[in-house]
């Protein structure tokens, strides 16, 4: 099945309005408000298949998982839920799961427990600004591996930047770190929900590695893929889901280290062309979509690189295939080519 | 060369003692041109730059041989170095180029662990000449944290495998410790051993940290992570889809600048050890640091070498410096390069760094150990 069905079918958002964006998405867009809202989210925990990558040899295969959807049907990663800080944030929570599932934010005291078969809504007051994930916390971290987490997006008040006197940016980008062993999808399967209160993390063995959902080159698309002119800062916020240690590595710039886990840089910020990801980390930085500063002469045209995690196992899929992994691309000196209809 | 620095030999070259002249035996590995996802070209160099200010000539070997922890390893690589009328002094220039790795060993079927050293300066026009015919096998040279443009940048999927010669033009427009390493089927290439250090001096040439920092030893240590069942597996395994292991990988070998804990604990009491720093008490050192693996790792410095102060990290100066207090410790993940700085007031023999690595997997978020090394600091 092809995800990129997923940017087109999938949540509608509409540009610049606090609510669930689909969380295979990377581009948000976002309008700054002056004043609080109140955010009505629904989500659902269900579980089911969720397309794996086919690898270059195009085998067609599955894993069983447990998500946070927007709807009934499994969905790879939950949909991000973008607000502003001061917003009323309603969930509804419609868990279908045979297990109890839980409602954590990283950073945050927010922590939901939803009854197996229940349906539940809470509130909670969006946070300071920054990026955040929310996951099932239970089991060593078993349950968010196993699909069950999305990212937050927690925007300032009155202003475009990921805090305010942070750096201004041109686009910003939402990239999911995760990982999958299907194996762990198969016990699920076959022993039920109730199997990840057995399953011993330190058996993880991940053999699928993803970025939003996808494995490149399912990556190179206009959504995904980092792309700007010369000079279009582009903010990125990383979140690690997955149960892997990354270490992402950026071609073409350095990336700026703008905050790490919502500790914020104010001033003089870090370059780096590695990104160390533990997992729940969430580190935002800025790609500065400079000319290529050591090209000789200077480049002209697009210039293509990788974004690609240099922990090079997640580079492949299913044990091989190279490089059909946790990897993206970066386009300078092109935008993206269906902006107006993001 | 007019380098101020004094250099003992210690751990200034990069280039560790085991590939000398061996042979790895035992695995077929004849190049099949033309596969999956392999974009094999040689073209000419855009733009060529007539007169470069500084050039290197690397050619390929995969049939090296590394002794690690008394374990022989099987290393791909490249051979060569400095073209040119600068060539001849190198020997004492440090840095340059590892024990043996200058030439080509063995008619050029094997070479050191890691490569020899690319050492340019700030604002130079640099050429990495490129050739890959050995064992009919394409190959790339990436030089990590260096920004070219895209058709320079060794990542064939954006532009191309070489399978001839190719000359690589950039230049060098900030100072900093950088590495090279081979972007065709990374993931086995890098593991191989297709890795050296890359050196972009200021503009006044060895001597400074890359903020300025003048120094009076300086150590180049590559600290890597080895699976030997990755170790004997063709150039294109898994290129083309199923299974090659490659998503799992669990090394039972470190090693510090191509030298496992055995060889280190041999080379530490040498008359000029290759790897150990050596000192003078009172000496500023500079020690750039090079993480070469591909799991997580820890660096411990032992309180006898005081507060540790990085200067620069992936290449760029940090906007402050940031002092680790004696006994401190760095952690780091695949890639990252560090320039520490650190005075050795304290005599001692065998002053120990230690190097933790960890599991990758950690889905509860701690981290498990996997292994360590001992680096050392001789202080006189
Ligand atoms: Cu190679
Ligand atoms: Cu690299």
């Amino acid at each position: 099945m092809d995800r990129r069905k997923f940017l087109k079918t999938g949540l509608a958002s509409a540009a610049g309005v606090a609510g669930l964006v689909a969380g295979t998405t990377s581009l948000l867009t976002w309008s700054p408000r002056t004043h609080a809202a109140t955010v009505n989210v629904n989500i659902s925990a269900v579980a089911g298949d969720i397309p794996l990558h086919a690898g270059v040899d195009n085998v067609a295969r599955s894993t069983y998982m447990l998500c946070f959807s927007s709807n009934s049907a499994p969905q790879f990663h939950g949909p991000t839920i973008l607000c502003q800080e001061g917003d009323t944030v309603n969930v509804t929570l419609n868990n279908t799961l045979a297990i109890d599932t839980v409602f954590a934010v990283t950073g945050t005291g927010i922590n939901e427990s939803i009854g197996a078969g229940n349906n539940s809504t809470f509130s909670f007051t969006a946070p300071a600004p920054g990026t955040y994930i929310y996951h099932d916390n239970q089991n060593s971290g078993v349950n968010r591996v196993m699909g069950l987490n999305g990212a937050l997006v927690v925007m300032p008040n009155s202003s475009n930047r990921s805090f305010n006197g942070g750096p201004t940016f041109t686009r910003q980008f939402k990239w999911a770190l995760h990982c999958l062993d299907p194996a762990w999808g198969e016990t699920l399967s076959a022993d039920g929900h109730n199997a990840v209160n057995s399953i011993n993390p330190d058996s993880f063995n991940p053999s699928f590695f993803t970025l939003n959902g996808f494995s490149y080159p399912e990556t190179h698309n206009p959504d995904t893929d980092l792309e700007g002119n010369i000079g279009e800062a582009a903010l990125i916020r990383l979140i690690n889901t997955g149960g892997m240690i990354h270490s992402p590595h950026f071609h073409g710039n350095h990336v700026e280290i703008t905050s790490v886990n919502r500790n914020n840089v104010t001033g003089e910020r870090k370059e780096k062309d590695i990104v160390s990801m533990m997992p729940l980390d969430a580190r935002d930085v800025i790609y500065p979509f400079k000319t290529p500063p050591d090209a000789w002469p200077a480049a002209s045209g697009a210039q293509r690189y990788p974004m690609h995690c240099h922990s090079e196992m997640s580079q492949t899929t299913a044990g091989g295939s190279y490089p059909h992994g946790l990897h993206a691309g970066i386009i300078i000196g092109q935008s993206p080519a269906t902006e107006p209809e993001l | 060369m007019g380098r101020k620095n004094r250099n003992r030999g210690g751990g200034g070259e990069m280039g560790g003692m085991g590939g000398m002249g061996g042979m790895g035996g035992g695995c077929g590995n004849v190049g099949i041109l033309g596969n999956c996802g392999v974009n094999i070209q040689a073209p000419a160099t855009p733009n060529l730059d007539p007169n470069p200010d500084i050039e290197y000539a690397l050619a390929t070997f995969m049939q090296g041989s590394a002794t690690i922890d008394g374990n022989a390893v099987n290393i791909w690589g490249f051979n060569g170095g400095l073209v040119g009328a600068g060539a001849g002094g190198m020997g004492g220039m440090g840095g340059m180029g590892g024990m043996g790795g200058m030439g080509g060993m063995g008619g050029g079927m094997a070479g050191s662990f890691p490569s020899p050293a690319i050492r340019v300066r700030e604002g130079q026009v640099v050429h990495t000449r490129l050739t890959a015919m050995m064992m009919m096998v394409p190959h790339t040279i990436h030089h990590h944290g260096i920004e070219p443009d895209a058709f320079n940048d060794g990542v064939g999927h954006y532009s191309f495998d070489v399978f001839g010669t190719y000359t690589y033009q950039w230049r060098a427009s900030q100072a900093g410790t950088y590495f090279y390493h081979c972007h065709v089927n990374t993931v086995l290439h890098a593991e191989m051993g297709m890795y050296g250090a890359l050196i972009v001096d200021p503009a006044s040439g060895p001597g400074s940290a890359s903020d300025g920092t003048s120094y009076d030893v300086e150590a180049i240590w590559a600290v890597d992570d080895i699976d030997q069942a990755w170790h004997c597996k063709p150039w294109n395994a898994g290129l083309c889809g199923g299974d090659a292991g490659f998503h799992n990988f669990n090394p039972d070998l470190f090693c510090i600048t191509g030298l496992g804990q055995a060889e280190l604990d041999a080379d530490v009491g040498a008359a000029t050890p290759a790897v150990a720093i050596t000192a003078n008490q009172g000496d500023r050192v500079l020690l750039r640091y090079i993480m070469a693996g591909y799991v997580p790792q820890r660096v411990t410095f032992h309180r006898d070498l005081g507060d540790v102060t990085i200067v620069a990290e992936d290449g760029r100066n940090l906007p402050s410096r940031r002092t680790i207090s004696a006994g401190g410790s760095v952690f780091m993940t695949a890639a990252e390069r560090y320039e520490f700085i650190f005075t050795t007031d304290n005599a001692g023999t065998e002053i120990p760094i230690d190097i933790e690595f960890y599991n990758y997997r950690s889905v509860s978020g701690s981290l498990r150990s996997i292994g360590s090394i001992r680096g050392y600091v001789n202080v006189n």
